[in-house]
């Protein structure tokens, strides 16, 4: 496991970010005073449904929100510099060079006009100023280290010709190209096929373990978080509702969301038996209150969840945003 | 001995691909379908699953071979007879949004098979519509819904409905649950257990999703390259598997167990 | 959901509303009559009597105005009406039943596209003479293959959305198939393409008209305007300016508003 020194400050650290949509869509509240923080190498997930919040999350790190969203307060601090204020060629210099991105669905982040050769030295050219010789060079090692052979052959082909797994690994050696010190990979394998995935999360995580690479793994699938983190958080409604090591979110589960996810997974033991599903629905972002967001669908609830919000109570690294956190262990 | 209710014999489907190409995407492929049990077909993109799918949901021509349903060759019916093989064999598409059309309320999108069955009145018709609203847990309320104002999960219970109108004896899913959350993943297949029970359905399950077949299914065949590579009883792949590709496929699962970290270890490529 | 709601569809909603506001005046009142000749008046300005001023005849230029709204309009209409009708009927049986009929229909619209539209205009009046009815036909054909082509591009992609083919998987007849699942989706692409063409079909009627080939005296026609105000330019401006206004103003209301209807159907769905 990975040895955290207290004394060097984290890579990246979030604190009390509010994303909002847009005032002519309502201003509704999507990420809520959300705080993390990611230690140098260290692989974080980000789980949750659709509607919780974090993929607005990672788009708001390098300030790639869309148009009918906005960043209104927080900060984003990496590498002990501010980058949420930066102007956009700052913060252009930044991206792609310290900071990655890699995105679901490599057809459309990938260029389908632009050879693989072009798309991988384009990067590299700009941040780190190589001839073009010495970028193609670079280009063909990156391929080779993403487990493509026939690097080559490679550079002179479009995206289009190449399969889905094959089209990912060109994404994450563009991402690799200028070593960044993290990457944000929003359900990067998702798309993919389970064996490709597989293949595909094996190789982030013996780079990062190689190059002390950190990484953002933002995911719905908590099989892949498991088998990839070193810590999860766990996201509901904008918030954060439980983090701490993998061990400690999947196995001495503290919020009932959480063990409501894990519930309803199909796993193995569960055969011929009913599913545990939780009740209801994610409540739309117009109907995020002051009260816990989960109250209308927590088996466990009491009327007093609905006095106040809960907030992250940390304990031994673990953290939970609830009154009457489990305690059984799984 | 179990009861066969479909069979695919030799099936194959060629698409042309290019002027001159032809891509074989189910190569003469042989598949028992038990009565009322509930048949995986795993592979993943590029094995032919979906094809298959839809060549024994007679949604699609197969190029060579045949079906047979309850022993009747299904593959080359027309007319009346086609008709009546509609009845018995019915399809779930994998994305609601694009299977239901977007003009259509909800209370139509149901009555429609109906009414292309010439099933009762309209009175009797729309009393059936309820009744399957309320079978799949949505209130009548949505009847005058669209899809588009529909969740995921509404969605694809409206997708289920719509197939069961007609009472058929025979479903064949088109990965229902691969594009919903976990927790809606799990209402889904809760719903279509209860539901298989309570009409007494046979299912065709194609997933790519192996946790999720192996919960659904008595029986799983794996699918690789437009071949069936190997068919077993759920439990008995799992613990055994016998093709290299199943071994594969089984090495990739990427499960929440206790030893954290230890199945990727597993994933050698 | 998006107060930007379309700022073409209010702009030229408002267009389109008071140019039609002009159009139905127009048929019970309009301010002269519009061939009476007030010889002292020639080439006035505009003034208290004369709201936009007077032809080279002393004739009232906003009566003319307004009663070449009608021309304007009819042609329009009709022309599309014409378009419409003939790019239906040929667009959904090339795409419907597609390979011979797709081919043979296509190479016939091919046809009439490469023939300049001006031509063929000049042809039909050689052998008949130029009047307004010879101007809707002749504008009406030419716009049936611009029809055809969005009716044939709809419905090929509606034929293969899933929703089709869930309809078809229950036997639905064809009939049904294109009235119920077809056309209802490609109802907004016709209103565009139709509002569109009406626009063109009152450019291409002006044009002609200018030339003297569209619609003959007594019908009055902006276009016809448009080439009587070319010798008075200096002395009258008004006189050219106004008919180029409003074919302008008719033109950009109309295409803004089938872009704005198009927004609205599209935000909704």
């Amino acid at each position: 496991m990975l040895e955290l020194e207290k004394k060097v400050n984290p890579l990246l650290k979030v604190d009390e970010l509010q994303v909002n949509l847009a005032k002519r869509f309502g201003g509704y509240s999507v990420v809520s005073n959300l705080s993390l923080s990611i230690e140098q190498g260290e692989i974080v997930g980000i789980a949750g449904e659709s509607g919780c919040g974090k993929s607005a999350l990672s788009l708001a790190i390098l300030q790639l929100l869309p148009k009918g969203m906005e960043r209104s307060s927080g900060k984003v601090v990496f590498d002990e510099r501010r980058i949420d204020e930066l102007s956009l060629r700052k913060l252009q210099g930044i991206r792609g060079k310290e900071i990655s991105m890699i995105f679901q669905d490599p057809m459309t982040a990938l260029n389908p006009g632009l050879k693989i050769g072009t798309q991988l030295t384009e990067t590299m050219s700009k941040h780190l100023n190589l001839s073009r010789r010495e970028a193609q060079g670079r280009a063909a090692e990156l391929l080779e280290k993403v487990g493509l052979p026939r690097a080559s052959e490679l550079l002179n082909q479009y995206p289009h010709e190449l399969s889905g797994g094959m089209r990912q690994r060109v994404m994450i050696a563009i991402a690799l190209s200028c070593q960044p010190k993290l990457i944000i990979a929003d359900e990067p394998t998702t798309a993919l096929d389970v064996t490709v995935q597989a293949q595909i999360l094996q190789l982030l995580k013996k780079i990062s373990r190689e190059e002390k690479l950190a990484i953002l793994l933002i995911s719905h699938d908590l099989g892949v978080l498991s088998q990839m983190c070193d810590r999860i958080l766990i996201m509901y409604a904008g918030e954060i509702v439980e983090q701490g090591t993998a061990e400690d979110v999947l196995h001495r589960t503290k919020h009932p969301y959480t063990r409501g996810l894990l519930s309803s997974m199909p796993t193995r033991d569960k055969k011929g038996k009913v599913l545990q599903t939780i009740e209801g629905t994610v409540p739309p972002l117009s109907e995020r209150g002051s009260a816990c967001a989960f109250y209308k669908r927590c088996p466990v609830s009491r009327p007093d969840c609905l006095q106040s919000k809960p907030m992250l109570q940390e304990g031994q690294g673990h953290a939970v945003r609830c009154f009457y956190p489990l305690v059984k262990e799984r | 001995m179990e009861n066969i209710l479909a069979k695919a014999e030799n099936l194959t489907k060629l698409f042309k691909t290019g002027r001159r190409e032809i891509r074989k995407a189910v190569d003469g492929i042989s598949l028992e379908v038990h009565e009322g049990e509930t048949l995986g077909l795993v592979g993943e993109s590029g094995s032919g699953k979906s094809t298959t799918a839809m060549m024994m949901a007679r949604l699609l021509e197969p190029s060579a071979g045949r079906i047979l349903y309850r022993g009747e060759d299904v593959s080359k019916l027309k007319g009346a007879q086609k008709k009546r093989a509609r009845k018995q064999i019915q399809y779930v598409f994998q994305d609601p949004l694009s299977a239901l059309n977007p003009r259509h309320k909800v209370k139509t999108l149901l009555e429609e098979p109906l009414a292309i069955f010439k099933v009762g009145s309209r009175t009797e018709r729309m009393e059936m519509v309820e009744e399957m609203l309320a079978q799949i847990g949505l209130s009548s309320n949505y009847m005058n819904s669209y899809v588009h104002q529909l969740s995921g999960g509404q969605r694809q219970r409206i997708g289920i409905a719509r197939a069961l109108m007609i009472q058929p004896e025979f479903l064949i899913l088109d990965e229902p649950v691969s594009a919903l959350d976990v927790s809606l993943q799990a209402q889904i297949l809760n719903l279509l257990k209860r539901l298989q029970k309570q009409f007494d359905l046979t299912y065709l399950f194609v997933s790519h999703d192996l946790n999720v077949v192996h919960y659904m299914c008595d029986r799983i065949a794996v699918m690789y390259l437009g071949e069936i590579v190997e068919v077993q009883k759920s439990e008995d792949l799992f613990a055994n598997p016998q093709h290299p590709y199943t071994k594969m496929l089984l090495g990739s699962m990427l499960d929440i167990s206790h030893d954290t970290q230890a199945n990727l270890q597993l994933a050698e490529v | 959901m998006g107060r930007k709601r379309s700022i073409n569809f209010y702009i030229g909603g408002i267009l389109a509303a008071f140019l039609v506001l002009m159009f139905l005046i127009s048929f019970i009142y309009v301010p002269h009559e519009i061939n009476q000749m007030n010889v002292a008046k020639r080439l006035a300005a505009p003034d208290s009597s004369y709201l936009l001023g007077t032809d080279n005849f002393g004739r009232d230029i906003l009566s003319r105005i307004m009663k070449g709204s009608q021309t304007a309009f009819f042609v329009g209409a009709s022309a599309v009406a014409i378009g419409l009708a003939g790019g239906l009927l040929i667009g959904t049986a090339a795409g419907y039943l597609g390979y011979w009929t797709d081919e043979l229909l296509m190479r016939l619209m091919d046809a009439i596209l490469s023939f300049p539209g001006i031509i063929f205009a000049l042809i039909l009046v050689t052998v008949f003479k130029p009047g307004i009815y010879q101007t809707v036909v002749a504008i009406g054909v030419l716009s049936i293959p611009g029809f055809a082509r969005i009716v044939r591009a709809s419905v090929l992609e509606m034929k293969e959305a899933e929703f089709v083919k869930a309809a078809k998987g229950f036997g639905a007849s064809h009939f049904r198939i294109l009235s119920r699942y077809i056309f209802p989706n490609i109802f907004s692409s016709i209103i565009v393409a139709a509002t569109l063409s009406f626009s063109t079909a009152i450019l291409i009627e002006a044009a002609l008209s200018y030339l003297g080939l569209g619609v003959q005296p007594p019908h009055p026609s902006w276009g016809r305007m448009l080439s009587e105000a070319q010798g008075f330019l200096q002395q009258a401006p008004w006189f050219a300016i106004t008919p180029g206004l409003f074919i302008t103003l008719l033109v950009l209301g109309f295409n803004l508003l089938g872009d704005g209807i198009r927004d609205v159907r599209d935000v909704r769905r």
